[in-house]
């Protein structure tokens, strides 16, 4: 009995996330340039996941027959070329760009945790607890967020997990906008009278923050994660460049640029793949959420119109 | 519905309130929106608070519930069941709320979250009160509780969102929300101002009809002084933070001893009298509590006041049996209203 009621529950609910959600989502799928962005996405992220079955090549292969090609330009069996050691560099990018989704993404989730936890807390209980949390953030805010990441990275630069250290320092210098934004929008919630009506239900202040002022913060939230997915991934790309991101053997957008660039002008497809790729992505991602940000607030779309 | 705790025997009122003052830090000095209130309810009453936007109505009210900003500087006593809630740490204040004290809101419409279901909603009213229960559990009592205040299709309702309910059914939601848990004392903060008229009869027959069956105090607030006359036992009075006058209903609108019951029911259409006579509004503009004015509160606007009345404050005395009225020419309006 119990469990068909939750199933029920479920259904019901499913049913009426849906038509909550069905308007944000038609009004989204108004906006012309957000759907082109999520097909390019989609293209992205599926051509890059398919790896080997797609390139027909290892990222980490290097041919051993001697008449492989080396650094030979894009052919029909090497979509982008090879590189100087000959392993093909389409495989390279595939592997790359693997590496930045999932990197962009956890710093997407971890850094939209802390910033909304952090920004929904200083919001809804103002006073000192506001203060001192909104000045951790701003003292956040001040720091060059380079420089820390590269002393950082340097230090789990040998470790097999660099690229998750790599994710929560960046996630950790990541979060002061999305905490900003919701302290914004908790300000503005625990003045409505629900929040009070669930203070005079008896409600603990934790449960309110948990259950009552987040969830009407969702919109600003994932608009804020997508841009923050977008700010990952050039993060990682910018460590990667300098060295510091994730290392050899394994690949990433950022590393694969450096070194295309001091052959930028004869071997051209060492370069430019990864770097369209990244403009690519982050371009995506960012109309992604330019698109949600106008399905979640409408009266915005008409402004702008 | 009562028992569930034991005995219930209560010697005097529930809840008393006695020389009630409310002040907030303003930027322009100090407002003080309630200035030495007291009433009281018993168990099964109903004590109706009418009063003019500013008079303290819902100050003393969220004073009752604890739920002033933390700004507000409270005195005085407010005491349930004996207990004095003035000064109580808020996590025992928090177990009060809702459960012993509960309150109804006056726009249903803002007063429920909007992307919480309102069956979860009442059954997170009633998980907070009762630790322990499982999920399913109070949300099966959610749907019995919409289903007692008159929601039809209780269980698939219960799973439904804010905006697809009705004004009037989203006011039985947070009826059915305040007495998930029982209370002894139902405060109602303007139940009907947001409503239709014709929906509001149907929430007044409900909260009656609730009280009925819970024996539970009601404190009902409200500008309508017809709702008043209708629902409550006793009534007070309120003007600019205090009380003008209280007693039964009966013989405070029928024989109102201070000026500013008579100017409220004077500007009352009646259907008793010639509809072409015109209404009576009451002079003048309410007054500002950051300067409220001196003396009796009222005199600036009243047009029986005289010297004394801008200079002595009138006390809140005894006229008839529990009529009080706070003015001190109380016994010559009896005359007045005569001729």
């Amino acid at each position: 009995m119990a469990e068909r009621a939750t199933t029920d529950e479920m259904a019901e609910f499913g049913v009426e996330v849906r038509s909550h959600w069905r308007l944000v989502l038609s009004r989204f799928a108004h906006h012309r340039l957000a759907v082109a962005a999520v097909v390019v996405l989609g293209v992205l992220v599926t051509v890059s996941f398919l790896g080997e079955t797609l390139s027909g090549h290892r990222y980490d292969e290097v041919p051993l027959d001697a008449d492989a090609p080396l650094s030979a330009p894009p052919s029909a069996d090497h979509w982008f070329g090879t590189n100087e050691l000959g392993v093909d560099v389409f495989s390279r990018v595939q592997r790359g760009a693997q590496r930045s989704i999932q990197v962009g993404f956890l710093i997407a989730v971890f850094a939209t945790t802390l910033g909304s936890l952090v920004g929904a807390v200083a919001g809804f209980y103002r006073g000192w607890v506001d203060t001192v949390l909104m000045r951790i953030t701003d003292l956040f805010l001040t720091i060059p967020t380079l420089a820390v990441l590269i002393v950082v990275a340097n230090r789990f630069r040998t470790s097999d997990n660099s690229w998750l250290a790599i994710v929560l320092v960046i996630s950790g210098l990541a979060w002061m906008g999305v905490a900003r934004i919701v302290r914004g929008v908790a300000l503005s919630l625990r003045e409505r009278e629900f929040v009070e009506a669930a203070r005079a239900v008896g409600l603990p202040n934790r449960h309110i923050v948990m259950r009552h002022v987040l969830p009407n913060c969702l919109g600003p939230i994932i608009v804020a994660g997508t841009l923050a997915m977008a700010g990952g991934i050039l993060a990682e790309a910018a460590l990667s460049f300098l060295g510091f991101g994730i290392q050899p053997p394994d690949v990433s957008l950022g590393g694969l640029i450096a070194v295309g660039v001091p052959s930028a002008g004869e071997r051209w497809w060492l370069f430019y793949p990864p770097g369209m790729f990244i403009v690519l992505f982050c371009l995506a991602i960012n109309f992604i959420g330019d698109g949600l940000r106008d399905a979640f607030d409408p009266q915005q779309t008409r402004v702008r119109a | 519905m009562t028992g569930a705790e034991g005995p219930r025997t209560v010697d005097g009122p529930l809840l008393e309130v006695s020389d009630l003052e409310v002040t907030f830090r303003s930027p322009d000095g100090l407002v003080q929106a309630v200035r030495g209130v007291s009433f009281s309810v018993s168990a099964g009453e109903v004590l109706g608070i009418v009063g003019e936007s500013g008079s303290g109505k819902s100050v003393s009210l969220l004073a009752v519930m604890g739920l002033l900003p933390a700004g507000a500087k409270v005195s005085g006593s407010i005491r349930y069941r004996g207990t004095e809630l003035v000064g109580m740490p808020e996590p025992q204040r928090r177990r009060l709320r809702g459960n012993d004290i509960a309150m109804i809101f006056q726009d249903p419409m803002t007063a429920l979250n909007p992307v919480l279901s309102v069956g979860f909603q009442i059954a997170e009213a009633i998980e907070v009160h009762e630790p322990g229960i499982r999920r399913e559990a109070a949300m099966v009592k959610a749907a019995e509780m919409l289903d007692l205040v008159g929601i039809p299709n209780a269980s698939e309702r219960a799973r439904q969102f804010p905006h697809e309910f009705s004004g009037g059914m989203l006011q039985r939601t947070m009826i059915a929300m305040a007495i998930a848990n029982n209370p002894d004392v139902l405060i109602a903060d303007e139940p009907t101002t947001a409503l239709d008229v014709t929906i509001q009869a149907q929430i007044l027959e409900l909260l009656e009809r609730v009280q009925d069956t819970t024996g539970s105090a009601i404190l009902l607030v409200t500008h309508d002084l017809g709702v008043i006359a209708g629902m409550a036992d006793r009534v007070t009075v309120m003007y600019a933070g205090r009380v003008a006058e209280t007693g039964e209903v009966l013989d405070v609108f029928g024989h109102p001893r201070h000026p500013y019951t008579l100017g409220l029911l004077e500007s009352l259409p009646r259907l008793d009298e010639d509809a072409r006579s015109r209404l009576v509004p009451i002079g003048g503009n309410p007054p500002s509590l950051l300067h409220p004015p001196p003396a009796c509160p009222f005199h600036p606007r009243c047009r029986f006041a005289e010297l004394i009345c801008s200079q002595e404050t009138p006390l809140l005395r005894p006229i008839q049996g529990g009529h009080q009225s706070a003015c001190h020419f109380a016994e010559r309006l009896a005359e007045v209203r005569a001729s």
